[in-house]
């Protein structure tokens, strides 16, 4: 992606990493539009959305693959370096993350259909947290997007330290769910499922963190995917007033 | 003249300095540049560098037509002197020793720094003959079975034994410009030098041949250390463990290869690593 860095003497060049980036940009979309109608066809037990979902995957890997052999190309044809490798590497990666969370929608959508079939509810007592973390994963992958689009690093950056709520979140229904279990262990198939949907919410999360900490290495040139979310400000020398700036 | 804050040499007159990025300073230098500028007439080629090259190890020297590529690697065993027109200011130091310091032998310099130009040219005498040359007339083989061994094991080292062993005595006419690329490396391996400068060493050579050169580049050092021009970065990334980027004349960047091409800290390597306009 050559925003914000000007142009190249070679415009194809240009025009092909634009093109690699809409793609990815496009795949991004669907897969946002894959975990809210997932959610949804769970919370409003709406057997032919989760249906939608499940078959809409198939689009998500086209995407991949498509994108995928794009960035190949571009390697193989133009030899990139400096940030134009690391804008490169970061979409091939950012494919495959969003490939997962491709995975993940399918997933709860597929875990909607069975619990629709056997007729369970299992989401009334947990509702409000599992809401709050699909709301919470949505928008995070809303935001890494807009981070990719725009070569945002400070936002980039508040999605990778966004995640530890949703990870809160996580443990919390976690533990509402054993919770649950103990008074009603008549539960047990249900939170069984619940379980599965939380995870997969928080992987979702978890694919738009490491996809912030790749926007961060592609516009800051600095490997931070090992550095944990809450020290990326500091590992990157930002002050508060440049946070907040941001 | 006022000293160079970080080599202690003095800085070129009316020169300005600059500090690149990266560090230009090498732990282990075979060769060190100290304020190095080269002027043709009264237009600088290059500009006050500060520069080291490691013992046993490539580096290259890159940037765009015009930087200075070549003025400063032909500095280096100063065969710039050769051309009155150009003149040059600051210190070239090989092993600590001044390059530039009177009673310097300049001939037995250029044994030890030998350069090889971009365009590979064989004698008219035999192939045996051509590699022979240099050891001759510097007088480095004080015998015939000396010189033979000198004259084999160079073309083993260049990889064109096996391709004229038949033919030692006959002419070097008729060999692949990737031959002849490596009868001249043989050439300049003969005289065992300390450094080996080579300009553009795969320029007008295909893509594979030019993969083998630099293969063989990289591998010479084992033997001595390398310094290169190139144009390309995608080639210094394969030859080289370090790359200094020259823009206009001056040092802008010297980094470890890997680094440089990932991940350039100076905008103007930046721009030229990734094809933007400067």
């Amino acid at each position: 992606m050559s925003d914000g860095h000007g142009g190249h003497t070679v415009q194809s060049f240009d025009e092909e990493l634009k093109r690699l980036s809409g793609v990815l940009l496009d795949m991004g979309d669907l897969a946002i539009a894959q975990v809210r109608d997932g959610t949804r066809s769970l919370f409003e037990r709406d057997d032919e959305l989760a249906q939608e979902v499940v078959a809409r995957e198939k689009q998500i890997n086209a995407y991949d693959t498509q994108g995928e052999e794009m960035a190949i190309q571009v390697i193989a044809r133009r030899q990139p370096m400096g940030v134009d490798l690391r804008s490169v590497i970061v979409m091939l990666k950012s494919f495959t993350e969003l490939e997962r969370v491709g995975d993940e929608a399918k997933k709860i959508a597929k875990i909607a259909r069975r619990m629709i079939v056997d007729e369970q509810d299992p989401i009334d007592a947990y509702r409000d947290s599992v809401k709050r973390m699909a709301i919470a994963a949505e928008h995070s992958l809303v935001e890494v997007l807009r981070a990719i689009r725009e070569q945002d690093e400070n936002l980039a950056i508040q999605v990778a330290e966004r995640d530890k709520l949703l990870d809160i979140e996580y443990k919390d229904a976690l533990r509402a769910i054993h919770e649950g279990l103990v008074s009603t262990p008549s539960l047990l198939p249900v939170a069984a499922e619940s379980v599965l949907i939380i995870k997969a919410i928080e992987r979702i999360g978890d694919h738009a963190k490491n996809m912030a900490k790749l926007v961060v290495y592609q516009v800051a040139g600095r490997d931070v995917r090992h550095v944990k979310s809450k020290r990326l400000a500091e590992a990157l020398g930002k002050t508060d007033e440049e946070d907040d700036a941001g | 003249m006022s000293a160079h804050p970080e080599s202690g040499a003095p800085a070129a007159e009316g020169v300005a300095r600059v500090r690149p990025a990266g560090s230009p300073g090498h732990p282990d230098p075979v060769l060190e540049c100290q304020g190095l500028s080269v002027f043709r007439g009264q237009e600088p080629l290059v500009t006050g560098v500060d520069l080291s090259f490691g013992r046993h190890e490539v580096t290259a020297i890159v940037g765009a037509l015009g930087a200075g590529k070549t003025a400063l690697l032909r500095s280096l065993n100063r065969m710039m002197d050769l051309d009155s027109i150009y003149r040059t200011v600051g210190r070239v130091l090989l092993d600590g020793e001044d390059l530039r310091a009177p009673g310097v032998d300049v001939l037995a310099l250029r044994a030890r720094v030998v350069l090889l130009p971009a365009q590979p040219t064989a004698f008219r005498m035999s192939v045996f003959d051509n590699v022979a040359y240099g050891a001759r007339i510097h007088g480095l083989a004080p015998d015939r079975t000396e010189l033979e061994r000198r004259v084999r094991d160079s073309l083993q080292l260049a990889g064109l034994f096996d391709d004229v062993r038949e033919r030692l005595r006959a002419s070097p006419e008729g060999l692949r410009p990737e031959q002849l690329h490596r009868l001249c490396i043989a050439r300049a391996l003969a005289l065992e030098p300390q450094v080996l400068l080579f300009e553009n060493p795969c320029q007008g050579l295909d893509p594979t041949a030019a993969a083998r050169i630099e293969d063989l580049v990289h591998g010479l050092a084992t033997r001595c250390s390398v310094i290169l021009t190139v144009q390309s970065m995608q080639m210094a990334g394969r030859v080289a463990r370090r790359i200094a980027f020259l823009h206009a004349g001056r040092l802008i960047e010297v980094n470890a290869a890997d680094e440089l091409l990932t991940t350039p800290r100076h905008r103007l390597t930046e721009a030229y690593v990734t094809g933007r306009v400067a």
